[in-house]
């Protein structure tokens, strides 16, 4: 790994992240949804609409409005939320700790799930029936298992919270991630109630993770385990267990990572909907929001910001595939 | 690959791959005739409002009194038919991108490779949510929005597929006998891509049916009469306690579905892979 390509990456990333700001810019500007109005309310006069929409810069060429964006942009700053009225950068500072939160303990349940769902056939017989109910679980849509995970474990159980992500909703810490902040704090009840709260929404995200990771494992876990070094590890006397875990799923790992990677960008619009199902405070909900009232600033800011993260993230995934296998050229 | 051959390695298949790629058949011919299957008339009132299923109407009737059995069949047809085109319409597309530098000149690859890893480096959902909103919300326009970010997936896999085999022994003795450009594409590397490109769109159907019904679930799918299964779903949630039937009869569709398809597209992959 060499410090020319990261630059190389890193160049290739911002010209992404500028055309792409381009395009949604442009889309958001053909949008018909009026934000002017949408401000005003539908009982306001037109002139003072028009006035709203001089005041926001509305009326201004397409091309000026995206030089003014992309000044802003590099003093960190996404403009104002028509919504909100706060400064963009502002709400998504507040919202992305939950989300990223929600995300991360998706991905920890998930590519669980999905590493027993590739390896069970392969140390235990009667793996059948677990891996159709994994795909049986993958294939409801996401909407579905989240209504139905809040159906029976608060609805009908009352077992876990369905909404929100602490009971004490004035709970805060120097992270932002409520879990992260309890454990700090060495705060046990709310360490308990933040697990609580992230449990439902975590696991409806980590069903679609999990079965499509395992799916991708598994298969070239088959591949790798007609291989001759595991026959090499067997006959050398090695557990079952060691040969599948040190000398196969690290072989098979690189194209469940692509997959991983493909799961990045399915969250995206996941997250939505689970935010929206759970009451869960983070971009998700906040996108929701921001289209519901045409927030063109609001929902070009959070694209913005979640392609830059997920930019990061597929870097990441490349850099430590070519570290797992060192033949895949980077 | 000839029959005989076809037949071989069909046979590792299990109970359940079998069932999914039947399943498909079966599910696409249902879509295409779901004219003249209903029972009822979808779009009118035939009973009173919110029966519950019985066997005069299998899923119960609607808010109001439209036989719902009739409108899922019809449902079916409107989710299965399009989700098939749009993969199928992308995978042609993305295959086309994808070997075009083996077709017309190899130094293409580094242009092609740019312009597909922009649109993968896309966020979909996101994207999707853009060109909806500029376009509003339709049948086609929910399509092209998903297809955009949809085709380079299948445009990198021909890539790659093309890379892995222009390396291989019969492709070199191919260039060797002299074979061009457009005949050694289509004759000897398309072949070899194909497995790959038909496991991946089979897997697909059950995302972009899945993105569908999400975009209707957000209220950024079809307009509200259409039978489409996400949007019914989604518009009868509030009755979810009630009249369970409501919401449950349509995502039953869906999950059985992006279940058949997820199993046929196992089955496919152990098909081809005994190829």
């Amino acid at each position: 790994m060499t410090v020319s390509f990261l630059l190389r990456r890193a160049i290739g990333l911002v010209s992404v992240l500028l055309s792409m700001s381009f395009a949604v810019f442009c889309l958001q500007t053909l949008v018909p949804a009026d934000p002017a109005r949408a401000i005003a309310g539908p009982s306001t006069p037109l002139a003072r609409v028009d006035e709203l929409r001089v005041e926001l810069g509305l009326n201004d060429p397409v091309i000026v409005q995206y030089g003014r964006f992309v000044t802003r942009l590099v003093h960190g700053d996404l403009g104002t939320s028509v919504r909100t009225r706060k400064p963009i950068a502002d709400d998504i500072r507040r919202y992305l700790p939950a989300s990223l939160e929600l995300a991360v303990a998706a991905f920890i349940l998930g590519l669980t799930f999905a590493v027993a769902l590739a390896v069970l056939p392969l140390i235990m017989r009667a793996a059948g029936p677990i891996q159709l109910a994994f795909t049986a679980a993958g294939s409801l849509p996401i909407f579905m298992s989240a209504l139905l995970l809040a159906y029976v474990f608060w609805f009908r159980l009352g077992l876990l919270p369905g909404a929100g992500r602490m009971s004490d909703s004035n709970f805060a810490g120097p992270t932002g991630l409520n879990v992260v902040d309890a454990v700090l704090a060495g705060n046990v009840p709310a360490i308990v109630d933040a697990l609580k709260h992230i449990i439902l929404p975590a696991l409806a995200l980590a069903f679609p993770i999990a079965v499509a990771v395992g799916r991708t494992l598994g298969s070239s876990l088959r591949d790798v385990m007609q291989q001759q070094y595991i026959a090499t590890a067997r006959g050398k006397g090695l557990r079952e267990s060691s040969v599948v875990f040190r000398h196969a799923v690290r072989n098979a790992a690189p194209a469940a990572l692509a997959m991983v990677a493909l799961q990045v960008r399915l969250l995206f619009g996941n997250l939505l909907v689970v935010e929206l199902v759970f009451a869960w405070p983070g971009l998700g909900l906040y996108m929701v929001q921001s289209l519901g009232s045409a927030d063109l600033p609001a929902v070009l800011g959070v694209t913005l910001v979640l392609s830059a993260f997920y930019l990061a993230v597929s870097l990441l995934i490349e850099v430590s595939q070519s570290l797992i296998d060192q033949r895949i050229p980077i | 690959m000839n029959l005989i051959a076809l037949r071989e390695s069909l046979r590792p298949l299990t109970f359940t791959e079998r069932f999914g790629l039947c399943g498909m058949l079966v599910l696409t011919v249902v879509a295409a005739s779901a004219h003249w299957l209903t029972p009822y008339n979808p779009q009118s009132r035939v009973a009173p409002g919110y029966l519950s299923p019985s066997m005069v109407h299998l899923f119960g009737t609607d808010e109001i009194g439209r036989d719902l059995f009739s409108r899922v069949l019809l449902g079916i047809q409107f989710t299965w038919l399009p989700a098939l085109a749009l993969v199928i319409v992308c995978l042609v597309l993305g295959t086309l991108v994808g070997v075009l530098p083996s077709l017309i000149d190899d130094r293409l690859d580094v242009i092609t490779k740019a312009f597909i890893d922009f649109f993968l480096i896309l966020p979909g959902t996101l994207v999707a949510l853009a060109v909806i909103a500029t376009l509003g919300p339709g049948l086609v326009h929910t399509m092209i929005a998903i297809g955009v970010a949809w085709w380079p997936w299948y445009a990198r896999i021909a890539r790659d597929e093309v890379r892995r085999l222009r390396v291989r022994p019969h492709i070199e003795a191919a260039r060797a006998a002299g074979v061009g450009r457009v005949r050694m594409t289509v004759r000897y590397i398309l072949p070899g891509a194909l497995p790959a490109l038909l496991v991946a769109a089979t897997l697909d159907v059950s995302n972009v049916i899945m993105t569908i019904s999400l975009m209707s679930f957000l209220g950024l799918g079809q307009p509200a009469p259409a039978p489409e299964l996400g949007a019914m779903t989604s518009r009868a949630l509030d009755s979810l306690t009630e009249f369970w039937w409501l919401p449950i009869m349509p995502a039953a569709a869906i999950f059985l579905i992006c279940f058949l398809s997820n199993l046929a597209g196992d089955g496919l992959r152990a098909v081809l892979r005994g190829s």
